[in-house]
């Protein structure tokens, strides 16, 4: 076993890169139990902060697209004593990470799970090294029928595009937080646009559900739209903003779904239920109203 | 310059892979499946389970391909497998609903508890913290985990600077060899 603790750098100005490794590599896991165990060895060890008090937004945003290093060494030490937050840290990177994050060396271990995974994957659903090919068309009838072909694929490629067109509306729609039009990018500023989700958001409150199918539809429906937000582009918020608000969407979706699985499974009755996703939906409102800067 | 986060998978590969491309899909999977899995190895008990969910979860990702709307492959990518790893932890009940702090369920974070032989390395390497102990284990926890300056470490405990160097270097040595001696 290697202790991942002791392959910290004495030198500090290495930190960065070895703290990149680790997010993006197989071993984090075991640094965090580990940082767990020599937790209380020394008073700067508190109650784990999350993520969002030890970094600021634009913090992120620079780590994400630069590295660990935008941060400076003095910050590591902070996030090292809080391990919870190293594992928000790696989410956050890894799906907001530029280009850059896709040059940090990954360990060997990773590099061969994910070949395995490959080849067992290529047995699921078949090898697109293999693919299936007509056979050979020999000889004249191969040139006669090389135009109409290429007419053929040319028309089935229009179609294809044009069936992708229909299929994709640019922002889908949803029940509350996803109405048509609710995310097109016709305001004149960030605020706006966050403002009018929020207003969308309260409508939350109009909604009376009656019995507890109706509420676990509800919850559904507004679970989905969260998804909605996360995966929208959001075009009139600058890439800040986007991903303050994708990490808040995020977390409310959580919320919504774990109020769905405990009244699903009857750990919680129906008006526990509503009250948890009032609350869940009034936290949404206030924070899109108060917007990022709050 | 940077390109920023998304300019991988680009446009045309993502309309590539929704319509059924697979090499499109191999493209994305090349590009995608190290931070996967970086992202399931820190939440599965062992790195096998993270493999094997890997394998199910990019299989999900296929099979989905035609009701992805396009936009932010890898946020849509990241919650197939945020979704894939909560369902596994509620069907396999190995979890308590400890709550974080947070308000997030423990299963988003973790599939909790450690495997067994997790669990016996863990155990060693409280035994090494325990015996190495002392001036050393602290030298690297406060230099190299919390931060501390070197030298306002000396000057706090009245010993040279080289003094800590030697007891951070000794520290590691020390907990190596703990654990080389258990042989886990």
């Amino acid at each position: 076993m290697t202790v991942r603790i002791i392959t910290i750098p004495d030198d500090q100005t290495q930190w960065p890169g070895w703290l990149e490794q680790q997010l993006v590599g197989s071993h984090l896991r075991e640094l965090i139990e580990e940082l767990r165990i020599v937790d209380g060895l020394d008073s700067s060890f508190q109650a784990s902060k999350p993520l969002s008090e030890i970094l600021t937004t634009k913090q992120l945003a620079d780590i994400a697209k630069s590295g660990i290093a935008a941060i400076g060494v003095k910050k590591i030490p902070e996030l090292m004593s809080n391990p919870d937050a190293l594992l928000d840290l790696q989410e956050y990177v890894l799906i907001n990470g530029s280009s850059y994050w896709q040059n940090v060396p990954v360990d060997s271990q990773l590099k061969a799970s994910m070949e395995r995974s490959r080849s067992k994957l290529n047995a699921i659903i078949g090898d697109s090294q293999t693919p299936a090919r007509p056979a050979p068309i020999a000889g004249n009838l191969q040139k006669t029928n090389r135009r109409s072909l290429t007419w053929i694929a040319s028309a089935a490629a229009v179609l294809l595009v044009g069936v992708m067109l229909w299929r994709m509306p640019p922002h889908p729609s949803g029940h509350i937080l996803g109405t048509p039009g609710l995310l097109a990018n016709d305001v004149s500023s960030s605020a706006e646009y966050l403002q009018r989700i929020a207003a969308a958001g309260q409508t939350w409150f109009d909604e009376q559900p009656t019995d507890e199918a109706a509420l676990i539809a509800l919850l559904e429906q507004t679970r989905n739209d969260c998804q909605i937000l996360i995966d929208a582009r959001h075009e009139a918020l600058s890439d800040e903003e986007r991903i303050w608000l994708v990490t808040k969407c995020r977390k409310w979706q959580g919320d919504l779904e774990q109020t769905l699985s405990s009244l699903k499974s009857g750990a919680i009755d129906l008006e526990t239920a509503r009250t948890q996703a009032d609350a869940t939906m009034k936290k949404l409102v206030n924070v899109l109203q108060s917007g990022p800067t709050a | 310059m940077n390109p920023g986060p998304d300019t991988f998978p680009d446009n045309a590969t993502v309309s590539r892979f929704i319509a059924g491309d697979r090499h499109a899909f191999d493209e994305i999977y090349s590009s995608l499946a190290s931070p996967v899995l970086a992202f399931l190895a820190a939440r599965s008990k062992t790195h096998q389970d993270a493999e094997d969910e890997s394998q199910i979860i990019w299989n999900q990702i296929w099979k989905k391909r035609e009701s992805f709307d396009g936009t932010h492959i890898k946020g849509w990518i990241f919650q197939i497998a945020r979704n894939r790893l909560i369902d596994h932890a509620r069907s396999s009940k190995r979890h308590d609903r400890t709550s974080l702090d947070d308000g997030h369920d423990i299963a988003e974070r973790f599939d909790p508890g450690a495997s067994i032989q997790r669990e016996e390395e863990l155990n060693a390497f409280r035994d090494c913290v325990k015996s190495v102990g002392g001036v050393f284990v602290e030298a690297v926890v406060r230099t190299q985990i919390a931060g501390e300056s070197p030298e306002d470490l000396a000057k706090q405990q009245g010993v040279a600077r080289a003094t800590i160097d030697t007891r951070v270097s000794r520290g590691k040595q020390q907990l190596r060899d703990c654990m080389e001696q258990k042989k886990i």
